[in-house]
């Protein structure tokens, strides 16, 4: 592990740790409801101040608490703009895919979204609307987190809390491996069909 | 709030469709108001708008012009009590009324989040920019820990943007100015000194807050996609990525020792307070 | 020290726990149930569910003279459960409030209880022969906020509220023809029902967790998620408190706590373990933990057969197991209770938290 990535998992670790206290909480608002707050924002009393954590500007976490649930949101390094499409592919495909990881977030935050909440945004809406603003062309999509998780007190209720923080910072680690393997095979695979294709010009 | 027990509800209904009963005249002398007639109903502050009890609504213009409703005209306007039951036609009795929220209404309910605390006093920027000249001299005098102790004891927790991103700097200058081998005793000296505890508190505000800015104000690498694909992103400068990364790691090491001496209680404390920096 | 006694019942969060009064009877709130074990030589068995609930019960409390059991849950009832021959013979409290009920204890008296509620009320219960009812009297101002914990004092007038508005708060709940009036105190003199004989707030705030009073009655605590805990000594009425000790700790927050005597206080929470506190008027300090580390039979259960462990390698690629805490609770403790004390101290406790185990310390 590099010498600066080091503390920020660190970093990382501990704002999760301290973050993830959470309780059993029934709603203030709707009778016989027991939402995520964090999702819902309809008591601000039980909404804690987010806590950012960054490396630089391009890598970030962003850690929004609340009594019951905690929105994890991380910003992937993207160096250029194969590592830009990567991420996006990459984390689409995780999306897709979110029921399977019981913490993933469906869409992630964008900032513009931490102003206006849409909770009730079908999904299909909020599909398109996530694939415009994370669209590699898009600049808007800059502003925003790559990836989102969302920890309930039913997830720290079932599973190890010390887990959950383990899996979240695994996920950071594996994704910037990943995302730059990918690179490479890319790179490696555009070598060689350049190579094949100019074979005839020698 | 200025709830007062009946509620003025404007209510989505068509204005001249409401029916008099009472046979009043409809105009009151009140120019923007000649064509309609305002009817008072007082709505009990209840969970439920019940219809079948004896309520009594509010009920005026679509969006009323502010003179409507102003009460220093010569003429006050007109209200008249009378029973929801007979008022609804069925122009009236639209499903407007499922959507109100009522717990919007209820001042019990709603309340300004900021009125649970105490109030706190504002800090301005000549303030903390005086501050910051003890500050300066204090460092220059090598004196690292009381320039530390100094700009933590006066947090800006009232203050506009630029008294806020100026003590930042300040608390920032200083923590580049220690080095890495003094962090960790100056900490435990700070911790373990009368209101030490508090400090601490804050310096992990400050971090936070100073990671969270480097996020906001990160030069905006526009993407500029060629022709021919692959591009780097177009005209990053790497100094300004190699900057920011250079200071976000003094306060990642920072974090790391503050969480040491500190313990998870101190980020706790950082996303409980309500006194934010 | 002994070691403690642990009774792992379920793997399920248990919200709340309650003794009888001869230790033989633990109540449990898991899930929608309220589920009655019995103690059967060393261990507790299951011996009723009571179902009544449709929706999580937040809170058990078991009335130590009577018998009687009153639960509370999400789905905003309390229902009093009466011990019979033919089982526990549930009865709704009318309690008038639109939200879930989060918190409710008898009062030592055992004539009312206390049901907290995220409608920000407190429903004062109590019975109502004519109407062969139990009834509600709201405290209601000035709460803004759900109702997390509740407190009673001694005198079973003076009520003690935890908010997630981060104020803990001391009520009068006289209702006429149930109490008897009480002698003035530190906390006032004339407490008419609703009086606020105090209203704190934390520095660094978060909701309140926990409130306790001490065993006399004349001081307050309460933890709140500042990973605090707050002891008030109030002076008299509408009069400063005499002192506002806050300890903030190193540690993760606290979910509840108890007085074991006038100067120590119990507490535990998110760590998994109970910590103790000690102090005076003078200032409240942190001791260290009530579990004992390396205690002898924590390594037996660890060992590992070397077959497990190239097995784990093997499998997972992990070296060291670490799915285990090294505290007894593998998860937050929810609720701390006196279980046994003598001489006006608390010499046993119980804790039992989200990971279904319910523990008796000695202290």
């Amino acid at each position: 592990m590099s010498q600066s990535l080091r503390p920020y998992l660190q970093a990382v670790r501990s704002s999760l740790t301290a973050a993830l206290c959470l309780s059993n909480f029934a709603s203030q608002t709707a009778e016989r409801h027991n939402v995520p707050e964090i999702e819902a924002e309809t008591s601000p009393e039980v909404l804690l101040t987010p806590l950012t954590i960054a490396r630089n500007e391009n890598e970030r976490v962003l850690i929004e608490p609340s009594i019951n649930s905690v929105r994890i949101s991380i910003k992937i390094k993207q160096a250029d703009e194969i590592e830009n499409i990567l991420v996006h592919k990459f984390t689409r495909f995780l999306n897709q895919r979110a029921e399977a990881f019981f913490i993933l977030r469906r869409k992630p935050m964008k900032v513009r979204e931490c102003l206006f909440p849409s909770v009730s945004e079908s999904p299909i809406v909020a599909l398109a609307q996530w694939w415009r603003t994370a669209g590699a062309q898009e600049p808007g999509g800059e502003e925003g987190y790559d990836i989102s998780f969302l920890i309930t007190n039913f997830h720290t209720e079932e599973m190890l809390k010390h887990k959950l923080v383990d899996f979240i910072i695994q996920f950071m680690e594996e994704v910037d491996k990943e995302i730059s393997e990918m690179k490479l095979f890319l790179n490696a695979r555009a070598r060689f069909v350049a190579e094949s294709f100019l074979t005839p010009f020698d | 709030m200025p709830h007062s027990p009946s509620c003025v509800l404007a209510a989505a209904t068509g204005p001249t469709s409401l029916p008099n009963p009472t046979g009043s005249p409809p105009a009151h002398g009140l120019p923007s108001a000649s064509s309609t007639s305002t009817h008072t109903f007082h709505v009990p502050i209840s969970r439920r708008l019940n219809l079948a009890s004896e309520t009594t609504l509010q009920l005026s213009e679509p969006n009323p012009p502010p003179s409507t409703l102003s009460p220093p005209r010569n003429e006050p306007p007109k209200t008249h009590t009378m029973s929801v039951i007979r008022e609804h036609t069925s122009a009236t009795l639209s499903d407007a009324w499922r959507t109100i929220d009522i717990d919007s209404l209820d001042p019990d309910k709603v309340f300004d989040i900021s009125t649970l605390h105490p109030a706190i006093p504002e800090t301005s920027v000549n303030e903390v920019r005086a501050l910051h000249g003890q500050v300066r001299q204090l460092l220059q005098g090598r004196d690292t820990e009381g320039a530390l102790r100094g700009c933590l004891e006066f947090p800006v927790y009232n203050g506009d943007n630029a008294a806020r991103d100026a003590h930042l700097q300040t608390v920032l200058e200083v923590l580049q100015s220690i080095k890495a081998s003094e962090m960790n005793p100056m900490l435990v000296r700070i911790f373990n000194s009368e209101g030490g505890s508090e400090c601490l508190d804050v310096l992990m505000k400050y971090l936070y807050k100073g990671m969270a800015n480097s996020a906001n104000v990160a030069p905006k690498s526009p993407m500029k996609p060629m022709a021919t694909g692959f591009s780097q992103i177009g005209g990053r400068s790497m100094a300004s990525h190699d900057s920011t990364g250079a200071a976000m790691s003094v306060l990642l090491s920072w974090h790391e020792k503050v969480v040491e001496v500190a313990g998870l209680g101190c980020i706790g404390r950082v996303m409980t307070d309500w006194r934010r920096v | 020290m002994a070691s403690p006694e642990v009774h792992h019942l379920f793997h399920h969060p248990i919200a709340d726990h309650s003794f009888s009064a001869d230790r033989k009877t633990l109540a449990v709130a898991k899930d929608s149930n309220v589920e009655i074990y019995g103690k059967v030589a060393n261990s507790f068995k299951l011996k009723a569910q009571l179902k009544d609930h449709d929706k999580t019960v937040t809170s058990v409390d078991i009335a130590p003279k009577s018998g009687r059991i009153v639960s509370c849950s999400q789905d905003r009832n309390a229902i009093v459960w009466e011990p019979s021959p033919e089982g526990y013979k549930p009865a709704l409290v009318l309690l008038r409030v639109n939200r879930a009920a989060t918190f409710v204890r008898w009062s030592p008296s055992e004539t009312k209880f206390a049901v907290g509620s995220g409608d920000r009320v407190i429903a004062i219960c109590y019975f109502e022969e004519e109407n062969d009812w139990w009834v509600s009297k709201h405290l209601k101002k000035p709460i803004r906020s759900t109702i997390t914990t509740v407190a009673w004092h001694p005198n079973s007038v003076l009520l003690a509220a935890g908010s997630a508005d981060a104020h803990a708060r001391v009520f009068s709940s006289f209702i006429k023809g149930v109490d008897s009036r009480p002698p003035p105190g530190v906390w006032g003199e004339r407490l008419p029902f609703n009086t606020v004989c105090g209203e704190y707030l934390n520095n660094s705030a978060g909701w309140i967790h926990a409130v306790s009073f001490s065993p006399s009655g004349d001081a307050l605590a309460f933890a709140a998620h500042d990973s605090s805990v707050t002891v008030v000594y109030p002076s008299g009425p509408d009069q400063a408190p005499k002192a506002i000790l806050a300890v903030s700790t190193q540690l993760l927050p606290f979910m509840s706590l108890i007085w074991s005597n006038e100067s120590e206080i119990i507490a535990a929470g998110y760590d998994c373990e109970a910590f103790k506190f000690h102090g005076s008027e003078a200032g409240w300090g942190l001791v260290g933990t009530v579990e004992a580390k390396g205690r002898p039979g924590l390594g037996d259960a660890r060992e590992e057969s070397a077959l497990n462990m190239f097995k784990q390698m093997d499998l997972k690629g992990k070296v060291k197991d670490d799915t285990q805490l090294k505290t007894v609770h593998q998860n937050t403790i929810s609720t701390i209770r006196e279980y046994e004390s003598s001489g006006g101290n608390v010499t046993k406790f119980s804790s039992s938290g989200v990971d279904g185990r319910v523990v008796i310390w000695s202290l």
